[in-house]
């Protein structure tokens, strides 16, 4: 018979996983795959993340449609375009038959409307608390208007100051009940004064733009007629400094975020950066534009500004970068004359020729409201990859192209060779001539004529 | 305290002096007045001089009033000039105050670099002022809610006018208050009442379901079924009589039943579907004759085996733990098996393949070959021997103790094959046969191997990788035999190899070919005159190539020429160099720290999950719906004062120290 073969230390090994590893919470939920990120097993990791970056270059330039809406409801140009610091959703915008009309974004509608002055609009800004917002005219009138949290403006202004003059610009304090004007003479108001409290002049010349600093918010910016960029500290009796350009000064915008810089949108088709403790050089110069630059406003982030042209077109440059990131035009837009960062850094807004205010995003890919984590995860990879691989050939090709209207291409061709062909003549001179004769003279530079003290 | 008295004389002192003096100007202004001449440099006299004498005073005063130093006295100013210098133009006045003015501005801005500097080079910015954690809040009432926009005012009017609105400060609606005002105590507690025994009868019901549920008495089942049975029954029967319509559908719901149980395979009698069935059966001949063919098949499939497989595996057993013991008695083993199998007829497959074995040379990569097939033959053989074996796990056990043993086959085999079937070896089986004992000593080892892997294997219980198990060592083995034996035989030079070939002189025309192909053309033709090419002829293009061609001639010619046997194809990485960079991109200084930038991955799957979030940190973050508001002076430089102030503090107390 055969025998019977006990086994003692039997024993059965089974595959025994935790299920927590491999099974998902809820149905929803993407199957859990175990990776192992030691570089060894993945050999190609740079080439994948090439392509990567590349396919997220290309989904950009598909996805890159920032044009939203256009404001359509003004019956004369536009004039001027206000902000307001406590609210997002209203806009203020005035045109040259002396309405101004108040804005809500979320519905993309006009709210209320008032015929404010008789004539053009020249200057709008908002109060500091956000329930008034001032204008000034060309019948020489400063206005008060109030207006509802619902953004409903009371027909009557507030109140009312009749000056001799015309004020061409105006611009409200920070954070006290001060505001400036500028015309003949720049003025500075207070409270409920009927009188300027303080008034400066400096030299015969009119000034027609006027911008507070953000921080620093006794420090004030005029643009005057005489091609001058001039500084006031409205603290003191006199101006602080006077900048004296090859020519116009169109608009003024300070960096909200660095207290000394501020950047100016010039006739010259160029913007120039300039850093007030050193006014005998600019810090950076902006150039792409093909003609004037009407108006600037940098974003609250202080990273970026936007820039409105006779040629157009927006343009959206890095604060620190002398060509522009971004273009932005439509076939219909005519020469756009004024420019608005929102608060939240998401949307531009400009005004232009024909009547019409548009709404932009202000990056041209982005996805507009709330992500998932997944996908800001997602978008913030494509975005790192973007950024390390950006000077690869194609990738660059890619992330510049942009399809523009043929006058601006052409244009910007023949402005090339223009530059080219100075440069050329510049360099000729000095080859030809007593060395020290025909000095160096860097691109920030040139533009400056004079500083007085 | 004496000396506090002493100064406040003093004050008075100073006053009285100073009012003396202005009527002493007063006095030599008339005086000039009387002259009839202007005091045309308008100067003005200090009053500081008699100040200053009065200081003096003041300082001797206050000391001891005895001494009085010869040097002290000498203090007095004998020569001031009397006159101040002439005041500014206003256009000076103006620059002195701009100058001020830029000054305080360039030493105000100039506190902010460190802020600004921050900024600049932080490689991320959130931009929230959006409180974090918990905020106190005084409690306070709300305010009265005024609907305002047309909208909240028509919702106000529709609703607010509700009664069953809860209004601020009471508890309870008007609504609520009402109905509690319409039910009188008496009523209420007998609905009360009432509510109650309902439930209480409710609950009893649920009990007693449950305690029934529960019952598992076979007798009391029973008798339900039954009484269940017979009420379907008799439902059928009405059915038949009044509604054969219905009666009909039931049959036929019926049938479907039945399918599905075929299909089920529950082929026993005494489920629930099988029982019904054969009530029905009384009125479908064809119900009934699938009952009878269903009783059959299970009684088929239900048959009892014979017991004879249990007894093979033991054998089995125990033959497995011999061949570990010795060879020997595994191959008696086999025998017995052999033997068996050839009794019953069915060897016909297992000598074929055995033959084939033989015929082949001592080869053991087709052994384990024939193994498989042997293995594959003996489990059709089982198979077919007793199909009524239903667990596979004996013939597989089976199988792989007749693998572990084919290795010492051979011999045994074709002898058994010889007495058995009487059938006679060709020539070349016996050469075979000859050959195959000459690595029998080898061949005892890979047994012995084998049998240890089994061991092992019997633990596992698993015959699929035991195959495999067995094969393996053995292939290795051999075929590094073979290797040691055919390493002498393949010391053959290359030239030897290459004889009859001439690969130099191929290489060399194919290697000039190449060369030529890569070679650009110098275009030596003038550029035609007219307008031969037409009117979009472009010069300029054309220019711009020669150019081009011309920079890549002279590559060639800078080129170092390799060895002649040698040919690298310049071409070869031209798809990749169209896709990199020409240049080092600004920020970076070599080529080695451009790379090094790049070579960082990323994203998802090649990182960490934590270094993938800290590597893809956006450089801006912003809320939605969130205002940006520009930097607050306070917040940056009120700090900063505070800390000057401490500072001052701390060096005054180390002064007094």
């Amino acid at each position: 018979m055969a025998t019977v073969v006990r086994r003692k230390d039997f024993s059965l090994k089974v595959l025994s996983r935790n299920p927590e590893n491999y099974r998902r919470e809820t149905k929803l939920d993407i199957h859990k795959a175990p990776q192992n990120p030691e570089s060894y097993l993945h050999p190609f990791a740079i080439e994948r993340e090439y392509q990567r970056a590349l396919n997220a270059t290309k989904l950009e330039r598909v996805f890159a449609k920032p044009f939203l809406c256009g404001l359509e409801g003004h019956r004369d140009n536009i004039e001027c375009l206000a902000k307001f610091p406590t609210r997002l959703s209203h806009v203020l915008s005035a045109a040259s038959d002396g309405e101004i009309r108040l804005w809500d974004l979320s519905t993309k509608k006009c709210i209320s409307n008032v015929v404010a002055h008789d004539g053009l609009v020249r200057g709008m800004c908002a109060h500091r608390s956000g329930n008034f917002f001032l204008s000034c005219g060309q019948d020489a009138n400063v206005k008060f208007w109030a207006c509802s949290e619902e953004g409903h403006v009371t027909q009557e202004p507030v109140r009312t100051i009749l000056n001799k003059h015309v004020y061409q610009s105006i611009d409200h304090h920070e954070k006290d009940d001060t505001f400036v004007t500028c015309g003949q003479s720049l003025d500075v108001w207070a409270g409920d004064r009927a009188q300027p409290y303080q008034s400066y002049t400096w030299g015969l010349d009119s000034m027609h733009y006027v911008k507070f600093n953000r921080i620093e918010t006794h420090l004030v910016a005029v643009a005057a007629d005489d091609r001058s960029i001039m500084l006031y500290d409205i603290r003191g009796g006199a101006g602080v400094q006077k900048l004296i350009m090859r020519m116009k000064t169109n608009a003024i915008s300070w960096n909200p975020m660095q207290a000394y810089i501020f950047t100016a949108a010039c006739d010259d088709y160029n913007l120039y950066t300039y850093d007030i403790r050193n006014l005998t050089m600019a810090a950076n110069k902006h150039e792409d534009h093909i003609a004037a630059v009407m108006d600037v406003d940098y974003a609250p982030t202080g990273k970026e500004f936007a820039t409105a042209g006779y040629d157009r077109a927006v343009r959206i440059f890095n604060a620190v970068e002398g060509h522009s990131r971004d273009v932005y035009t439509t076939k219909r837009m005519q020469r756009v004359n004024h420019i608005l960062w929102s608060m939240d850094n998401k949307y531009i807004l400009s005004g232009s020729d024909e009547m019409n205010v548009r709404l932009w995003k202000s990056k041209a890919a982005e996805k507009l409201g709330v992500l998932k984590p997944r996908e800001k995860t997602a978008f913030n990879t494509a975005e790192t990859l973007k950024r390390t691989f950006k000077d690869h050939p194609e990738i660059k090709r890619i992330s510049r192209h942009r399809h523009l209207p043929k006058l601006i291409f052409s244009q910007r061709k023949e402005l090339r060779e223009i530059k080219e062909a100075q440069k050329r003549k510049e360099s000729n001179r000095r080859f030809h001539s007593k060395p020290g004769a025909v000095p160096f003279q860097p691109e920030r530079k040139k533009q400056i004529v004079e500083l007085k003290d | 305290m004496a000396d506090d008295t002493n100064s406040m004389d003093e004050d008075e002192l100073e006053e009285e002096e100073a009012i003396d003096g202005v009527a002493h100007q007063k006095l030599i202004n008339s005086l000039f007045a009387l002259d009839g001449k202007k005091n045309k440099k308008q100067s003005v006299t200090l009053r500081t001089s008699n100040i200053s004498n009065n200081l003096d005073m003041a300082i001797h005063a206050s000391r001891d009033t005895l001494k009085i130093h010869p040097q002290d006295l000498k203090l007095k100013q004998k020569h001031v000039s009397a006159q101040l210098q002439k005041p500014l133009s206003a256009l000076e006045m103006e620059k002195t105050k701009r100058k001020l003015a830029r000054d305080t501005v360039h030493s105000e801005m100039t506190k902010w670099e460190p802020v600004v500097n921050e900024i600049r080079s932080a490689t991320q910015t959130a931009f929230s002022n959006r409180p974090h954690g918990l905020q106190m809040f005084q409690s306070m009432q709300p305010k009265s809610f005024t609907p305002r926009t047309p909208l909240e005012q028509e919702i106000y009017a529709a609703l607010g006018k509700d009664e069953s609105l809860v209004k601020q400060n009471q508890a309870l609606s008007v609504a609520e208050t009402k109905a509690l005002k319409a039910m009188s105590v008496k009523e209420a507690l007998a609905r009360r009442a009432e509510l109650m025994k309902h439930h209480t009868l409710l609950s009893r019901m649920e009990l007693k379901a449950k305690r029934q549920k529960k019952i598992k008495s076979k007798r009391y089942r029973k008798v339900l079924q039954k009484e269940r049975v017979a009420a379907e029954k008799k439902e059928l029967e009405h059915l038949r009589q009044n509604d054969p319509g219905a009666f009909l559908e039931k049959i036929e719901l019926m049938e479907k039943n039945r399918m599905e149980e075929r299909l089920t395979l529950k082929h026993k009698g005494g489920g629930k579907f099988s029982r019904l069935h054969k009530a029905y059966s009384k009125f479908d001949d064809k119900s009934r004759d699938a009952i009878q063919a269903m009783l059959e098949k299970s009684k088929e499939l239900t048959k009892k085996l014979e017991s004879l497989s249990d007894e093979e595996e033991e054998e089995e057993e125990v033959n497995i733990v011999k061949t570990v013991e010795s060879t020997k008695t595994s191959d008696s083993v086999i025998d017995d098996q052999m033997v068996d199998s050839i009794i019953k007829g069915k060897f016909g497959q297992l000598k074929t393949s055995t033959n084939m074995w033989l015929n082949s040379t001592n080869q053991f990569q087709t052994a384990s070959t024939s193994n498989s097939q042997l293995a594959s033959t003996s489990n059709s053989n089982a198979d077919g021997k007793n199909p009524d074996i239903g667990t596979c796990h004996n013939v597989n056990t089976h199988t792989s103790s007749i693998d572990t043993c084919t290795d010492s086959l051979p011999l045994k085999v074709t002898e058994n094959l010889s007495a058995n079937s009487e059938q006679s070896l060709t020539a070349p089986d016996k050469k075979s046969q000859e050959t195959s004992e000459k690595p029998k000593s080898s061949d005892v080892n890979v047994v012995k191997k084998t049998s240890v892997s089994k061991k092992q294997d019997k633990k596992k219980k698993c015959n699929e990788s035991n195959k495999a198990d067995i094969s393996k060592p053995v292939v290795f083995l051999e075929s590094a035999d073979q290797l040691t034996v055919n390493g002498d035989e393949l010391k053959v030079t290359m030239e030897e190899l290459f004889e009859d070939e001439d690969v130099v002189e191929e290489f060399s025309k194919e290697k000039a070919e190449m060369e030529n192909k890569n070679v650009v053309k110098h275009e030596s033709k003038l550029p035609g005159w007219g307008s031969w090419a037409g009117p979009d002829y472009k010069h300029i293009q054309e220019k711009h190539s020669k150019k081009r061609s011309q920079a890549q001639l002279k590559d060639q010619k800078v080129k170092k020429p390799y060895a002649p046997y040698v040919w690298i194809n310049p071409n070869k990485d031209q798809g990749i160099r169209k896709l990199l960079p020409k240049s080092v991109p600004f920020p970076f200084s070599s080529v080695r720290q451009y790379e090094l930038s790049v070579s960082q991955p990323v994203s998802r799957g090649l990182v960490p999950e934590t270094a993938t979030k800290l590597l893809t940190k956006p450089e801006v973050v912003t809320k939605l719906g969130h205002i940006i508001k520009p930097l607050n002076k306070e917040e940056y430089m009120s700090k900063k004062e505070d800390i000057d102030m401490e500072e001052i503090k701390t060096k005054s107390t180390e002064f007094r120290k």
